[in-house]
């Protein structure tokens, strides 16, 4: 009886997800590729056309070649990398599963958000990186004051992201849950959970950054591995393009860590408008 | 109770609620009172902030009152949500991640009673409410009207006694509305529960109702009580008989805003 308007709704929906080759798509990678190489070449030429010295800044095909003989003639970054994604990556599992299972604790407890809350939220605004050499004292050089530190630099925002979403839930959709009799458990899980979703994906987002420069900072203070090792001993020396390879190394991480967050984000957050027209 | 009448299974007495501000005390609703009786359909007619809303939410264990009392069948409701009761919302308030199906069976899950004794009539229900096709699609794949309809068929698949309608059709457009009214009636025609339904328009109300209830405003009361006769069932048609036109008529010379 209503097939007219059944239609209109359907087809309205799929055409705002754009098919995988459309303009847009290409465009949007495309342009921004188009001002990255032209940054490159101004990069290159000016390097050589100033006749800068490789220890101020390198050129392009300086770190290039730092690149190869660390990634595939040689691999000597490889022990690095995998060191600070050891540290990075335990980190953040461990700091953002805490503070989404905290979180959500939190935000369901009255007695909680009025005693504890505004004192993580004081807490939030100490620059966790001033705590690094304490943790240095309490756990040693070792992997474990790294893995605390990020975990201490995740936790935070995305324990706030978490407790954020979760009051944010419609209250209409709770009143629903309500005038149904739903006991506290499931409108928890059936519908608090989904509608912090989205926040708790972006705190996600924020805190894969964090922890990359969670874990730079404490190999910074003390560590014999790891890309920030890598870099200051470098620094020592003078060897730009190390510090540069390193650098890249760094910027690659972040920009596969934030593109597989969001994958994931896409794939369990089916429901959510606002990622669906990104594409996917 | 046993005086009221063994088919009695709404009744609101005296019933007032006050909210506080900053500027003292505001009252809602003021000493309503009123009763409903099995398979009756009875609108609540009145301006917007006339405290229709809050009179549902009372009956829905939502609110409490704030002096009287509100009874479902023989029980005083007291803030405590009644589960012999379905109810749908102006907006179709649908859990975006759940399918239609599973959006049905919310009612179900909070009650703790087991998915697979009510599959049956889920499908059924569907069907009354003409999206036999749509249990596995998502809300957000259907139009408002038919997510209203999956409202509607929500409030009744644990089959309550009475349905409470709070504007269910007041944020579609004017000819999804209509035809709603046709098919809510022609789905009451055959599940036979009772309905308060809330909504501030006129030839609605008529169109559907055994019985209209004209609240004014600030603070919310009844001021009239008009029977419907008109003959089920009713199509669209009878909005232009003269009988329909009069009642309307007759309802229009009371709303005042």
């Amino acid at each position: 009886m209503s097939d007219s308007t059944n239609t209109v709704a359907l087809t309205a929906h799929n055409q705002t997800t754009p098919s995988f080759y459309s303009f847009e798509r290409i465009s949007s990678v495309l342009y921004p590729t188009i001002t990255l190489a032209a940054l490159l070449i101004i990069w290159q030429t000016s390097v050589a056309y100033f006749n800068v010295p490789q220890y101020i800044f390198p050129s392009l095909t300086d770190v290039l070649r730092e690149l190869w003989v660390g990634f595939v003639d040689g691999g000597t970054l490889y022990p690095h990398l995998a060191y600070t994604l050891k540290s990075a990556l335990t980190g953040y599992l461990l700091g953002c599963g805490a503070a989404i299972v905290v979180g959500a604790l939190l935000a369901e407890s009255r007695a909680f958000e009025k005693f504890v809350y505004p004192l993580i939220i004081g807490l939030q605004s100490t620059p966790k990186i001033a705590i690094a050499p304490l943790l240095m004292v309490w756990l040693g050089y070792g992997l474990s004051s790294k893995i605390a530190m990020v975990a201490m630099m995740c936790f935070f925002p995305l324990f706030v992201n978490t407790v954020q979403g979760i009051r944010q839930t419609d209250p209409a959709l709770l009143n629903m849950m309500r005038a149904f009799s739903a006991p506290t458990w499931l409108t928890f899980f059936r519908v608090k959970m989904f509608a912090a979703t989205s926040n708790i994906f972006a705190g996600l987002q924020i805190t894969i950054v964090f922890a990359f420069i969670g874990a730079i900072v404490s190999e910074f203070l003390g560590s014999s591995e790891g890309l920030g090792y890598l870099i200051q001993s470098a620094m020592a020396n003078f060897n730009t393009p190390v510090m540069f390879a390193a650098i890249v190394t760094l910027i690659a991480l972040s920009l596969i860590g934030t593109a597989f967050v969001q994958w994931v984000h896409r794939k369990v957050a089916f429901w959510d408008r606002t990622m669906r027209n990104k594409g996917r | 109770m046993a005086a009221a009448g063994a088919s009695e299974i709404l009744r609101v007495d005296d019933m007032s609620v006050v909210y506080p501000s900053s500027r003292g005390p505001i009252s809602a609703v003021s000493n309503l009172s009123m009763s409903m009786n099995a398979g009756e359909f009875v609108s609540i007619l009145g301006p917007s902030g006339c405290g229709k809303s809050t009179l549902l939410n009372v009956l829905a264990g939502l609110q409490k009152a704030s002096s009287g009392q509100a009874s479902l069948f023989g029980k005083p409701v007291d803030g405590q949500p009644h589960r012999n009761i379905g109810i749908v919302f102006q907006q179709a308030r649908l859990l975006p991640w759940l399918t239609v199906l599973e959006n049905i069976f919310i009612p179900i899950d909070a009650m703790r009673l087991k998915r697979a004794d009510y599959l049956d009539r889920a499908h059924a229900l569907l069907k009354l409410v003409g999206l036999p096709k749509f249990a596995k699609h998502y809300p957000d794949e259907l139009s408002g009207g038919m997510q209203q309809r999956v409202g509607l068929a929500r409030s009744m698949i644990h089959d309550p006694k009475l349905i409470l309608m709070d504007e269910p059709f007041a944020a579609l457009d004017a000819m999804t509305r209509e035809r709603m009214s046709v098919e809510l009636q022609e789905i009451l025609g055959k599940s036979k529960q009772s309905v308060l339904f809330i909504t501030h328009s006129i030839p609605e109300a008529v169109f559907l109702s055994d019985r209209v209830l004209m609240m004014s405003s600030s603070p919310g009361r009844f001021i009239e009580e008009v029977h419907v006769p008109l003959k089920r069932p009713r199509a669209l048609d009878a909005m232009a008989s003269g009988e329909f036109a009069e009642l309307c008529g007759r309802l229009r010379k009371l709303y005042k805003h």
